[in-house]
């Protein structure tokens, strides 16, 4: 263990906004995922969604562009600073909630 | 195989203004960029790395131990073993004092920190951990193994079975000693 940790590549430390900038400057690493037909949501690509962790941390919501869904992972599509990112959540113990449903159960 | 990668430190509590920067409000870390893709939760993180990086993989190979694997990763977050293991945090500790981290944890976990709530709920807590290691001690690790799949060197299920008991806290089960010498340190 010692030497696998003494072998292990040391990360370079980034400070202030490096890696924002450096992960805005990237290209995608992954290919499109795909929606899951089969998903009991019935979501599509496109949708408006919000998403949280039910376990903790769940007072904190992200929107986004849903743009993959799959038995493991949902992909929402986030804007930043003008820029896209793409953030993937684990499908199970996060909830998905399409953000006009949300608006019409207000009504 | 060697994954070159840099690191940004966060805050122990927020705000975490490099989250932030990527318009992100999903508040637990570690997160994983891989380019312009994140990841959010150590299990999709794992999942991910496995996946993406497939010359350096840790996961179990066969059915049965791939099972071991996921089951011990349901366990340990899931069943509520990695928040019981939370809960094992003594009253004393000085951050407790700092009502800004109180907050923080309380906006975390949706209950109350402070240090009565605390030592009130440890019996509970103490009660679940110690019958997690009766059953690992019992099971798994009952013949002596130094890892979860009797490998000679830790892998996937090592991590996923123990993600949840913090170093000291793993160095004692390895020794056998007693959980409650631990809780009174």
């Amino acid at each position: 263990m010692q030497k696998a940790k003494a072998d292990a590549p040391k990360p370079t430390a980034l400070k202030g906004d490096a890696a924002a900038q450096r992960i805005f400057n990237a290209s995608f690493a992954e290919k499109d995922l795909g929606i899951d037909q089969a998903d009991p949501l019935g979501l599509q690509e496109g949708a408006l969604v919000e998403i949280y962790p039910l376990d903790s941390g769940s007072r904190h919501h992200d929107e986004g562009v849903l743009v993959g869904l799959s038995e493991d992972e949902a992909v929402l599509s986030v804007g930043s600073q003008g820029k896209e990112i793409r953030v993937h959540f684990p499908r199970t113990g996060f909830r998905i909630k399409t953000l006009t449903a949300r608006a019409e159960s207000k009504l | 195989m060697l994954i070159y990668f840099c690191d940004q430190k966060q805050a122990p509590i927020l705000p975490r203004p490099d989250v932030k920067a990527l318009g992100i409000n999903y508040r637990r870390i570690p997160l994983l960029a891989i380019g312009r893709d994140v990841y959010c939760d150590s299990r999709l993180i794992l999942r991910k790395l496995e996946q993406l990086f497939p010359n350096g993989t840790l996961g179990a190979s066969t059915p049965e131990d791939k099972a071991t694997q996921k089951f011990l990763e349901i366990w340990a977050v899931e069943s509520g073993v990695f928040d019981r293991a939370s809960q094992l945090i003594p009253s004393s500790m000085p951050l407790l004092n700092d009502p800004r981290f109180v907050k923080d944890r309380e906006d975390l976990t949706n209950r109350p920190w402070s240090k009565e709530g605390i030592d009130a709920n440890r019996p509970e807590a103490v009660a679940s951990i110690r019958s997690g290691f009766q059953f690992l001690e019992s099971t798994l690790l009952a013949d002596g193994r130094d890892w979860v799949l009797k490998t000679d060197r830790p892998t996937l299920a090592d991590i996923e079975g123990k993600q949840e008991v913090r170093c000291r806290l793993a160095l004692q089960m390895r020794t056998n000693a007693s959980l409650t010498s631990y809780l009174d340190i």
